[in-house]
């Protein structure tokens, strides 16, 4: 009796271990189901823009940047644009989480200089580069994503993420971001085709049965 | 001592039933993370097509249906078309759906704007969820096409544009009370996307078309 005692007393401690083991797992997935939850959240908001009436490029902007930030990670986003018939004349427009109304400039300051210039000479255009920033000195930013807006053969400009986690980014976080940024190229693309055609031709158009 | 050991026993089977709830959950939260993985490679897949172009809406939205069936395992899913001028849904594309349902909805049942879930999603802009759709009421006139084909719920999202409303999308489960809210909110953004990226393609096949007529 004493021996079935002790042998029941030895499972139930690695029963308990056993538990201990798996709650901790399960918050790992809770956590990362969580992360996953708020990445839909923000591209169902995104979701809306290509199909928003608003008539000005930075009201959409910033209302893709608001839908952006409700993931809590990457607090910074700057777009860089091309600006036509130039390879070397941009708009820049900067926002953080505490500056939601965006700064625009003219050129790409060095840190931006510099991740353009790297994914230009990985000859990356099409792809992302995610980048460790500590190395490069800038003491706030820890890690920063560049994502080129490549659209038909040809780069429309660039998505940059910086973010003030140590955490470097796993794959399924940089497909994430590829989809935020395709989803401002189908934003970029609506306010050209508005542009192009007037809005008879678009109503011309948007009625062909398909 | 007996005392001691039915107590012990009484302990070890809690902490049996301890250890098989806890397996029935690691199991269930793998299961949502798979799912959430394969979501958002959908939403990759969706975004990289439409940027890179190339086919035409025809090839491609049937692509997309058959996609996401291997991407969340729901049964079926098609798109219905909305005929502005006599405000009928003709069904349009589907994922997996056979050719002879197509027919069927297309010549037996005429969905219009407002009838059962497809119309009153489009006619309310907002997604529609049916969890029993054998014993639903808006169901009474396809209840035969609904029990043959096997699917007892559904969820339809409008398909909005910027320039006007292009039809509906619609997700079927062989399962009862299988679409959460997630599934809801995933649907509708898909159906947003599936809006904004027809509508693009309509506009550049317009565009491509005057070109080609100028030059």
């Amino acid at each position: 009796m004493i021996v079935a005692a002790v042998l029941i007393i030895i499972v139930c401690g690695l029963i308990e271990f056993w538990l201990f083991k798996q709650r901790t797992k399960n918050k790992i997935q809770n956590t990362k189901i969580q992360v996953f939850n708020t990445r839909l959240e923000a591209i169902k908001a995104l979701s809306y823009l290509p199909s928003s009436k608003r008539t000005f490029f930075r009201e959409d902007l910033n209302e893709a940047v608001n839908s952006f930030f409700i993931q809590k990670k990457y607090t910074a986003l700057t777009l860089i644009k091309i600006l036509p018939n130039s390879t070397s004349s941009y708009l820049v427009l900067r926002y953080s989480l505490d500056q939601m109304a965006g700064v625009e400039d003219s050129l790409p300051n060095s840190l931006e200089n510099g991740l353009i210039s790297r994914i230009k000479t990985q000859q990356q255009e099409q792809k992302n580069l995610a980048t460790n920033l500590t190395l490069t000195g800038e003491s706030k930013w820890q890690v920063g994503v560049i994502t080129p807006l490549f659209y038909q053969k040809s780069i429309l400009g660039y998505l940059i993420f910086l973010s003030e986690e140590k955490s470097f980014p796993q794959e399924e976080e940089i497909n994430f971001l590829s989809t935020v940024a395709r989803i401002f190229i189908l934003v970029l693309e609506k306010f050209y085709l508005n542009k192009v055609l007037t809005p008879d031709e678009q109503i011309k158009a948007g009625n062909v049965i398909w | 001592m007996v005392i001691l050991l039915i107590l012990f026993s009484l302990i070890l089977i809690i902490e049996l039933v301890r250890f098989y709830l806890s397996i029935n959950r690691v199991k269930k939260a793998k299961k949502e993370l798979k799912k959430r993985e394969q979501e958002q490679h959908y939403l990759n897949f969706l975004t990289t097509s439409a940027v890179e172009g190339g086919g035409s809406v025809a090839e491609n939205f049937p692509r997309y249906l058959n996609y996401l069936k291997e991407a969340v395992n729901w049964n079926y899913h098609s798109i219905f078309r909305l005929d502005e001028a006599t405000q009928l849904l003709p069904i349009r594309f589907t994922g997996y759906l056979p050719e002879w349902y197509m027919r069927e909805l297309s010549t037996r049942v005429l969905v219009k704007v407002g009838d059962i879930s497809i119309g009153r999603a489009i006619a309310t802009k907002q997604p529609v969820t049916i969890n029993a759709a054998i014993i639903d009421p808006r169901f009474k006139d396809v209840t035969s096409l609904v029990a043959q084909m096997k699917y007892q719920s559904l969820t339809c999202c409008p398909m909005i544009g910027r320039l006007r409303t292009y039809g509906g999308f619609c997700t079927y489960s062989e399962y009862k009370n299988i679409f959460t809210l997630h599934d809801t909110q995933f649907l509708l953004t898909c159906s947003n996307l599936f809006a904004a990226i027809l509508e693009n393609r309509l506009l550049q096949n317009y565009l491509k078309t005057v070109k080609h007529q100028i030059t």
